[in-house]
């Protein structure tokens, strides 16, 4: 940022709320009072690649998992998987389904939490609402039934982990080589007997959403809306896979440019670059480098290179979401609408899941010792692409440990897309704090994971000042 | 409910309290339900069950200052529905936990109901370090506490388990 330009007025939007961490907007505008630059900063800095290195390789998976309280299951899962391909051992079917069932859990209670408590106050009360009621309170008062669904969705998501893994936060029951205790009949049985309700809400819930787009046209178009490459988890088939699978990349006009991408291949496609005012890493697809190959990920992306997710009704959804374009759907405020169809895959998969007859085997677990010094684990967290690799010597000791969260993948669009938002909705520069929520809502799109980094203490506060070039306060809102 | 934090010395208080009462209470009597959670925080997945009991029992570590060892027991002075769904603004986010005053409030917006009687029961702590185990006039306290709580849930009506475990005034909840 040029602040000793005399011409340009800087805007602070800090810390940015209703999102799972803490972070910082700044827009810059020049003596024309338009945007011209807008930058996202992630204001934690994250340790864990540096300090888990001389532990044991298999304490990665646990460790690494306390990075976030939100999706710790996926980073359980991609560290347990790293080990997997470090012991180089072929864990038991069982146990890979499983695993899939408490993954699934947690896509559906991360996606609850994102839509329901951080972004449907927006979408219930509008981008220029009272402010006091844009939160979990005022959506209760206004829509108490929106409100109960997702308090049930996210219970049913986080009820399935604790009867899996014994807590609802941080379980460890996924180890290397499997997970540690086989299924009960009873566990399974109360699984099976949330999922009906949760799937009817989630219904609703998709009815609702889609009835509302046509009240969001401005945002659809202004939030977010670009050409970009997409990556994610297929099988074989084409299908979005969302535990196993291999990446594939997408251009935006629907063409694979790169199919069944190994975990092990991921340095040949993904490079990731560095700036002074983040501590957030900017992943680009390599092979178009680094100002043509940025990505998303994510829901929409999952959804966009998907050719089908597999089950009935979500398939469905699938299909009326697709038919909105011919080519990949470009607009972010869809991540909304794609978190929900994905809730709904993840209930019915986990009933089929369960439904399998072998599901309640005693032989969840495959013990070896490591048989290779490098190991890496790849799946797609609720926010996108995640990949956990590490590197050990003789002795079973990490040497080196290099994580590649989902959110990361995101960090060049979402900057690009505060700055598209921002010179649609911010051009005075008298500021309205609607106009600057809308900027926000831009990151609430990808949901990004701040909480990877670390956690702030204290209630989440907006602050957002406007600056003259030469740092005078020119004007201040403060929540 | 006990709420704190395990791996913050006597800041588990309220999970001690609660796994000594899970251990001894092996029943209930007199056709009581009773139900023991344990949390770190307040979430909003735990509203449903606390607006159906007639009786919600928080069990939290606090540090106040000139505070004498021990624990006390504060009885609030519940709000109706319609004070608690008056409250103006929105104090806290679902992520990192709620603030009481809108536990209380979304149950009764979503829920439409809020239990009859709230206690909250404070045990004077002394370390919140990162360290497991409590100190041990904390754990004394806890002791203390679960005899208080064992005597109490044999009472036969709420009334009287009311009058066993309280010992200090009435109190606003707001």
């Amino acid at each position: 940022m040029n602040e000793s330009n005399t011409t340009t007025t800087k805007i602070t939007i800090e810390p940015v709320t209703r999102i799972e961490g803490h972070a910082r907007i700044t827009l810059q505008m020049n003596e024309d009072s338009e945007v011209t630059q807008a930058f996202f900063h992630v204001t934690q800095f994250r340790g864990f690649e540096a300090f888990c290195v001389g532990r044991p390789f298999y304490e990665l998976p646990g460790i690494l998992s306390r990075t976030c309280g939100i999706c710790p299951v996926s980073h359980l899962i991609a560290g347990a998987k790293a080990c997997d391909d470090l012991l180089a051992v072929e864990i038991p079917p069982v146990a890979n389904r499983l695993r899939k069932v408490m993954h699934l859990a947690q896509i559906l209670q991360s996606h609850a939490l994102s839509y329901f408590f951080l972004s449907a106050p927006d979408l219930v009360f509008g981008m220029n609402g009272n402010v006091k009621q844009r939160n979990i309170c005022g959506l209760a008062e206004q829509t108490p039934e929106l409100a109960k669904r997702g308090i049930l969705l996210r219970k049913t998501g986080q009820g399935i982990i604790e009867l899996l893994g014994g807590r609802r936060i941080h379980p460890t029951w996924v180890v290397p080589g499997g997970v540690s205790a086989p299924l009960y009949t009873s566990a399974r049985d109360s699984i099976l007997a949330m999922l009906p309700q949760a799937r009817e809400e989630v219904l609703k819930t998709l009815n609702w959403h889609k009835g509302l787009m046509p009240k969001f046209n401005q945002e659809i178009q202004a939030l977010a809306n670009f050409s970009s490459l997409y990556a994610g988890l297929v099988n074989r088939k084409g299908y979005a896979r969302h535990y196993d699978g291999r990446i594939r990349f997408m251009d935006s006009n629907g063409n694979v440019i790169q199919d069944h991408v190994e975990a092990s291949q991921y340095p040949q496609f993904i490079e990731e670059t560095e700036q002074p005012w983040t501590y957030m890493k900017f992943p680009f697809y390599r092979p178009f480098g680094e100002e043509r190959g940025m990505y998303r990920v994510g829901p929409l992306a999952r959804l966009n290179i998907a050719d089908g997710l597999g089950t009935p009704l979500a398939d469905r959804e699938l299909q009326e979401f697709k038919a909105m374009s011919s080519e990949p759907i470009r607009a972010s405020f869809h991540y909304h609408w794609a978190r929900l169809i994905e809730m709904l895959y993840a209930i019915e998969k986990i009933e089929l899941l369960l439904n399998d007859e072998d599901i309640l085997s005693n032989h969840v677990r495959s013990i070896a010792a490591p048989n290779r010094l490098e190991g890496i684990g790849m799946v797609e967290a609720p926010r996108g692409l995640l990949i956990h690799h590490y590197r050990i010597d003789e002795n079973g000791l990490v040497t080196g440990v290099n994580l590649i969260v989902a959110t990361g993948h995101n960090n060049s669009a979402m900057n690009r897309g505060i700055l598209q938002a921002a010179r649609v909705f911010v051009r005075k520069e008298r500021m309205e704090e609607g106009m600057l929520n809308a900027v926000e809502a831009v990151i609430r799109c990808f949901d990004p994971c701040l909480s990877c980094a670390t956690h702030a203490f204290g209630r989440p506060r907006l602050q957002i000042q406007l600056l003259s070039a030469k740092g005078d306060v020119l004007h201040e809102l403060a929540s | 409910m006990g709420l704190g934090n395990p791996l913050l010395a006597d800041d588990g208080a309220g999970w001690y309290v609660c796994s000594r009462l899970k251990e001894r209470l092996l029943q209930v009597p007199h056709g009581h339900v009773l139900a023991v959670h344990t949390s770190q925080g307040l979430f909003p997945e735990q509203i449903e069950a606390f607006s159906q009991a007639d009786l919600a029992i928080f069990i939290d570590a606090g540090i106040k200052e000139g505070a004498k060892d021990g624990f006390h027991i504060e009885h609030l002075l519940m709000p109706s529905r319609a004070d608690v769904l008056a409250i103006p603004t929105c104090t806290s986010t679902p992520i990192h936990g709620l603030s009481l005053q809108d536990f209380m409030r979304l149950s009764a917006q979503v829920y439409t109901q809020l239990p009859q009687n709230v206690l909250i029961c404070t045990l004077a702590a002394r370390l919140f370090t990162p360290m497991q185990g409590l100190s041990r006039a904390v754990q004394e306290a806890c002791d203390q506490v679960v005899e208080r709580f064992l005597m109490a849930f044999w009472a036969p009506t709420e009334a009287e388990v009311l009058k066993t475990l309280f010992v200090g005034p009435v109190t606003s909840a707001f």
